[in-house]
């Protein structure tokens, strides 16, 4: 492994979901219909809090299994995971996809070459999929997709080690027929988040839904009194971990806006902007965080408790009206295949 | 229309200006960015912006020049008023939609009602400009370093001061105004306006 990947951000689109933007922009490759933009919310579909109690910290949203969990449920997406020891080995597994006709996506950091191998519109720092679409033993050249410039064209195949992120790569299998927005499946993934959310589960030293943030609140209010001292590495860490949980909520509250928008149906529209400003101001106390980490750490904290406790409040009214909205519209489907 | 600019100093609790002389002065957003002082209106002189005359804070080296939002109470001359007029910008708003939004408490003689304050974010992308009213745009933000037009990303900056107008129910008397606690809002400026 070279090093670990970074998150990125695409234009509009908060920085954890660059990388699925770049996935789903990948797998357009397989199937257009995954350009629609209800495609790419409903992947993110998810609604999470996490907290480990071992070490009184929230934990950063495992958004990539979710997303991968969201494909499967609601296209029959899968992906096999060819994950080798080194690039030779790794290459030989893509070779042979190659010559079946299958095509691979790859994890690429575009920034280790110079553009004149590579010359396409990319955004510095940036990393990037990569559909690795055939092969010119004769010109020793790949010809490759990178997303989301949709750039088409060939790049040396010697540079291919160097690019590379992981000594790994994908092949997806995506079914030719599927629709941006699979009704029943989606409806069953909605009501899956919001059971998640008011039962939780606890996964070793890990509750997650709003238990979890009840137990946040509470090592706020434990943790109240510290020196600014000792609080400010937790405060700077929980800074760090809240980072996708406004922008979680912000793609969800997009994807109840669209699918309002698809039927029509101004309740859904209002609970939509419900989780919009949710996310907004979980932002702002993950901000609070940040500020209280640089002023005063132990001033802060009560108030970032309180504005934590009212937003405990707002998503458990949430799930209600949300719930109530599955079951009231869950024997009409509006929307047609 | 009878205007009221507020005298915002006593709540100024951040330095959000700097010369280019001293980028370092200041820090608006928490990274040590600030406004660039030379592309704003002059210090403590009344501004009109979007048509209404604002009072602007002192841009001096040092001084604080706007109000991060703790939830102050701002007293007011007890009115009538029709609308507050705000000047102001959020920070760390460009992962929340481009800004945000809070309650504002206007307290009156016998009750208190709630309004939405929204304060876009002082370098929003482009499309995230789109539904706020422009008071101000600078061609370039001060970094600690010095003159900045463009984010690490990338992305071209302009910092900028929004405009935003709330209506007051001016059939009540109007004796303070409550801000929310928001530290990600900033103010520079209000003004009362009574028909």
């Amino acid at each position: 492994m070279k090093r670990r990947a970074a998150i990125y951000h695409l234009d509009r689109r908060p920085m954890y979901y660059g990388c699925a933007g770049t996935t789903m922009a990948a797998l357009q490759y397989y199937n257009p219909k995954l350009a629609d933009p209800l495609a790419y919310y409903a992947s993110l579909l998810s609604w999470t809090f996490i907290f480990d109690k071992e070490r009184g910290m929230p934990l950063k949203v495992p958004a990539s299994q979710l997303m991968q969990r969201n494909l499967q449920h609601l296209y029959g997406i899968t992906q096999d995971e060819i994950c080798r020891d080194s690039f030779d080995e790794l290459w030989l597994a893509i070779e042979d996809l190659l010559v079946q006709g299958r095509v691979v996506v790859v994890w690429v950091d575009a920034n280790d070459i110079d553009d004149s191998a590579f010359h396409y519109d990319r955004v510095p720092g940036e990393i990037e999929l990569m559909v690795i679409c055939g092969c010119d033993h004769s010109n020793n050249t790949l010809d490759i997709i990178v997303n989301p410039q949709r750039f088409h064209g060939q790049i040396p195949l010697s540079c291919l080690a160097d690019i590379l992120m992981f000594n790994l790569a994908y092949d997806y299998r995506v079914p030719a027929s599927l629709v941006p927005w699979p009704e029943s499946q989606g409806k069953q993934l909605l009501q899956a988040e919001i059971l998640g959310m008011q039962h939780g589960r606890t996964i070793e030293t890990m509750e997650t839904g709003f238990s979890a943030i009840s137990l946040f609140i509470e090592e706020m209010k434990a943790r109240a009194g510290s020196s600014d001292e000792v609080l400010r590495p937790w405060m700077s860490e929980a800074f760090d971990q809240l980072a996708f949980t406004g922008p979680q909520r912000s793609v969800f509250g997009q994807t109840l806006e669209r699918l309002a928008d698809l039927y029509g149906d101004q309740k859904l529209t209002t609970i939509a902007q419900r989780f919009l400003a949710t996310a907004q101001s979980w932002e702002v106390a993950r901000n609070m965080f940040f500020k209280g980490c640089k002023r005063a750490p132990a001033a802060m904290l009560p108030r970032i408790c309180k504005r934590v406790e009212a937003l405990l409040v707002q998503e458990q009214e949430q799930a209600y009206m949300l719930q109530t909205w599955l079951q009231k519209s869950s024997d009409q489907p509006k929307y047609a295949i | 229309m009878q205007h009221y600019p507020l005298d915002l100093s006593r709540y100024f609790n951040n330095d959000g200006i700097s010369f280019e002389a001293d980028v370092e002065d200041g820090d608006f957003d928490g990274l040590g960015n600030t406004y660039p002082a030379e592309k704003l209106p002059a210090s403590t002189q009344l501004t009109t912006l979007c048509g209404t005359p604002m009072l602007f804070p002192d841009k001096c080296d040092g001084a604080f020049n706007n109000v991060v939002l703790e939830a102050q109470q701002i007293v007011v001359s007890s009115g009538n008023y029709s609308t507050l007029a705000v000047i102001g910008a959020a920070d760390s708003g460009r992962y929340a939609d481009g800004g945000y939004q809070d309650l504002i408490v206007f307290s009156y003689r016998d009750v208190e009602e709630s309004e939405t304050l929204r304060l876009k974010d002082w370098i929003c992308i482009e499309e995230q400009r789109r539904g706020g009213r422009e008071a101000l745009r600078c061609p370039y933000l001060h970094g600690p370093t010095g003159r900045c037009a463009m984010s690490e990303r990338g992305y071209e900056t302009y910092p900028t001061l929004w405009y935003e107008e709330i209506e007051i129910d001016e059939s009540k008397t109007l004796e303070r105004i409550h801000l929310p606690d928001n530290p990600c809002m900033h103010i520079f400026s209000m003004t009362l306006t009574a028909r």
